[in-house]
C-alpha cells in the first residue's frame, strides 16, 4: 500500500530528479524545474514522511539529523565562496558570515554525535566500495557505447544552398573573393 | 562488536544498488536523442548483480532485502558525513583565508 515507506522513497526520487534536472544546465528546459524539485522533495521529504516502519523512521531521523548540518554548511560554503579572492572579490564581513554558519554546522555535529566508532566508518568505507564498483562498471559500459558508435553518424556533405550560404558568410567576414 | 561477512555483503551491495539508482535516474531525467542504449544497460547491469548480492545476504523477502540494503547504504553513508565536511571545511578555510590568486583566463 502507497503511504508507507514507499513515499519517503518517492520523495527522494523526486529530489534525484530535481538535481538531475539541476545538473543539466541552462541549455535544456527541463533545468529550470531542477531546484523547485528539490525543494519540494526535501519539504515533502521533512514534514510529510507518511507512516513509517522501524526501518524508515531511522532512515527519516537520520535524515533529519544530517539536513541541520548540511543546510547551514551548504549556505556558510557558498558564502565563503562568492566572498573569497579566488572566486570574487574579498569581503571579510562576508567571510565572517559564511564561517558563522559553517561554525554553526560543527557544533551541530558535536552536540548530536558524541562518539564516532572505527565500526561506523568501516561500514562508509564499504558503502563507498560499492559506490565505487559501480562507478568503474558504469564507466566502461559508457566508454564502450560511445567507442561501438565510430563514424556511423558521421555529417553528409553540404548541399549547393549550404556551399554557397557559407561562402556568403566567408566572403562578407574576410573580404574579396573565394576562387 | 564487529562488522560480518553478511553484513559487509549487504553494505557493499547496498553502495553498488544507490549508485546504479541513481545513475538510472540521472540517465532517465537527463535522456537525450544522443543517449546510447549501452549506458544504461551497464547501470542495470550493476543493478541486478548487487540485489542478487543483497538478496543473498540475508533470509528476507527480496523487496525488504533491496530496501534495507538502499537504507543502510543511506545511512552508511551519513555516518561518515562529518569526514567529508571536514575535507570540504579544509578547502573552504585554504580558499577563504590563505589564498589570494584569483581565478582568471591565465589560471
Amino acid at each position: 500500500m502507497f503511504g508507507g515507506n514507499e513515499l519517503l522513497w518517492a520523495f527522494l526520487i523526486i529530489i534525484s530528479i530535481g538535481a538531475s534536472f539541476h545538473r543539466m544546465g541552462p541549455s535544456f528546459d527541463r533545468s529550470r524545474f531542477g531546484f523547485p524539485l528539490i525543494l519540494l522533495g526535501l519539504t515533502c521529504l521533512i514534514f510529510f514522511p507518511g507512516e513509517l516502519t522501524e526501518n524508515g523512521v531511522g532512515l527519516h531521523n537520520s535524515i533529519l539529523q544530517s539536513v541541520s548540518i548540511v543546510l547551514p554548511f551548504s549556505i556558510g560554503a557558498i558564502i565563503v565562496l562568492h566572498n573569497s579572492p579566488t572566486y570574487g572579490g574579498r569581503s571579510i564581513p562576508g567571510l565572517f558570515a559564511g564561517w558563522i554558519f559553517i561554525i554553526a554546522s560543527w557544533a551541530v555535529i558535536f552536540l548530536e554525535k558524541d562518539t564516532y566508532s572505527i565500526i561506523a566508518i568501516t561500514r562508509g568505507a564499504l558503502v563507498i566500495m560499492g559506490i565505487l564498483a559501480g562507478l568503474v562498471a558504469v564507466f566502461i559500459g559508457v566508454y564502450l557505447a560511445e567507442r561501438s558508435s565510430g563514424l556511423r553518424d558521421e555529417s553528409e556533405p553540404l548541399s549547393k544552398e549550404e556551399g554557397d550560404l557559407v561562402r556568403a558568410i566567408l566572403e562578407r567576414r574576410l573580404g574579396g573573393r573565394l576562387e | 562488536m564487529s562488522i560480518g561477512f553478511q553484513e559487509a555483503k549487504m553494505l557493499f551491495s547496498g553502495g553498488c544498488l544507490l549508485f546504479s539508482s541513481l545513475a538510472l535516474i540521472h540517465f532517465a531525467s537527463s535522456y537525450n536523442i544522443h543517449n546510447r542504449s549501452l549506458s544504461f544497460t551497464s547501470a542495470i547491469a550493476v543493478g541486478i548483480a548487487a540485489f542478487y548480492l543483497a538478496s543473498s545476504s540475508n533470509d528476507l523477502d527480496k523487496m525488504t532485502s533491496l530496501e534495507l540494503a538502499i537504507s543502510s547504504a543511506i545511512l552508511g553513508l551519513l555516518e561518515i558525513l562529518p569526514i567529508f565536511l571536514a575535507a570540504i571545511t579544509l578547502l573552504l578555510f585554504r580558499i577563504s583565508l590563505l589564498t589570494n590568486r584569483s581565478v582568471d583566463a591565465s589560471s
